[in-house]
């Protein structure tokens, strides 16, 4: 049976790097997957994966257990990608290929799925990249969180620093701006065929 | 619309809501068409939500214990000289070449220096400036190998001298005299047979160095073929992309064609 994050942290900070390791390789996907979507750099986000995790490493004894190990992560990384839009003076790219390769869609979609479903969804994904991109910091870490990351409101409120009413509202303009964006570049509620 | 109903809808979308506050907002939708409206759009905006995939990268990050600082490993770009590889492969070349023929060539502070042969008279030499250093250095002591020759040479001519001052001298005496010159021989036989020695050991331990450099350059030679072959591999990749592209341009036609 697999150890949980606790019994993984407890071992680490009694110096097993296997542990640690261990527990890289159950949260480095998702904490990967957080910085993309908040930078939107590829490379970027894969730097700020590894440094989160060497932080977290090195802070590993001021980790007292208060939150979630998942949360102290997520609020590492989330530090990291602020400190990489305010030293680079960027704002989160897009960074959808300018193609969309038939050939390989095929091998990702399910044997149901036309090749033009599989076109249509990697549109739709790339138009969701873009309207993201266009959303305030604030309002972007909100809905990645809540929607890629399956936090609650308090967590996010915790993680943020802010009232849980400042997150709902976030949540809210955030995703009424998604929507009116994808709305303008031609995406209708029904476009997934549900 | 109200802050309060904003809160609402979200809790509502998410599934946040105590059952109370739920039981509320459901009553509220059936008779509210803007608020029904706004969910029913929200719902489908997360639906188009979960498109967004990041791409799937190799991951191989672990965290390992840090080494000695002299144990780090700088990037290849910051050690590879281009041509250090021949220059090694040309340093062998001369080393193998100068212990077959018994070659010295030297470029010191005492200036440039060729010799050939084992016993390097001044004849042998060729010298821009300077006397021989490695004197100093112990290593051979070309010096005191010379004066050792001339005290032989002086030791010869006095024999020669006192062999022909005495031609009617016994058969005894001759005798004694070739054991002299027999003797003379054998000493400078072993001089000789010292001074190659001491040569060998010292050719040997340049080769050996030179077998070093070049063995460590051949390493660094190796990665930067492989690099090389990296780079080979990424436009290989960059044809098939291509090829890619040609055939979803040719699928995207065939399918107008089909319409």
């Amino acid at each position: 049976m697999a150890s949980s994050d606790e019994e993984l942290v407890a071992r680490s900070m009694g110096g097993d790097l296997d542990s640690f390791n261990q527990l890289v390789l159950r949260w480095e996907r998702p904490i990967y997957a957080l910085a993309y979507r908040v930078i939107g750099r590829e490379e970027d986000a894969r730097d700020v994966a590894q440094e989160t995790f060497l932080r977290a490493f090195r802070a590993l004894s001021g980790f007292k257990g208060q939150a979630k190990f998942s949360s102290w992560l997520y609020r590492i990384t989330l530090n990291l990608c602020r400190d990489w839009i305010r030293k680079e003076r960027r704002t989160p790219v897009s960074q959808a290929p300018e193609g969309i390769d038939i050939i390989e869609l095929a091998g990702e979609g399910t044997p149901a799925e036309s090749i033009e479903q599989l076109v249509g969804r990697k549109q739709l994904g790339r138009a969701v990249s873009k309207a993201m991109a266009m959303l305030p910091e604030e309002q972007r870490t909100a809905i990645i969180l809540k929607e890629y990351h399956g936090l609650t409101f308090q967590e996010i409120a915790d993680m943020l620093d802010c009232p849980l009413s400042t997150v709902k509202t976030r949540l809210y303009q955030g995703l009424s701006v998604v929507r009116k964006q994808l709305e303008e570049a031609g995406v209708k509620p029904d476009s997934l065929g549900k | 619309m109200t802050c309060e109903s904003r809160e609402l809808i979200v809790g509502y979308l998410y599934d946040e809501l105590t059952d109370s506050e739920r039981r509320s907002f459901d009553a509220h939708l059936s008779v509210c068409d803007e608020c029904r409206g706004e969910v029913a759009g929200l719902k489908a905006t997360r639906s188009h939500l979960s498109l967004w995939a990041p791409p799937e990268p190799e991951f191989a990050f672990r965290v390992v214990r840090e080494q000695a600082p002299d144990a780090k490993v700088l990037p290849m770009r910051s050690r590879w000289k281009p041509g250090l590889g021949l220059a090694a492969a040309a340093v062998l070349v001369l080393a193998a070449a100068t212990a077959i023929a018994n070659l010295e060539v030297r470029y010191d502070a005492s200036g440039l220096v060729v010799r050939t042969g084992w016993a390097r008279g001044d004849g042998a030499t060729v010298q821009n400036t300077g006397q021989d250093s490695r004197a100093a250095n112990g290593a051979i002591q070309p010096a005191s190998f010379r004066s050792e020759l001339q005290a032989l040479e002086r030791r010869l001519r006095d024999l020669e001298i006192s062999a022909a001052a005495r031609p009617s001298a016994g058969s005894l005496q001759t005798a004694s005299a070739r054991m002299d010159d027999a003797e003379m021989l054998r000493r400078v036989r072993q001089i000789v047979g010292d001074a190659e020695s001491r040569q060998q050991i010292i050719v040997a331990e340049r080769l050996l160095e030179v077998m070093r450099d070049f063995d460590r350059q051949r390493q660094v030679d190796l990665a930067a073929i492989e690099r090389g072959l990296g780079t080979y591999q990424g436009l290989t990749n960059a044809e098939i992309a291509q090829q890619r592209d040609m055939l979803n341009q040719l699928y995207r036609v065939a399918a107008r064609q089909e319409k």
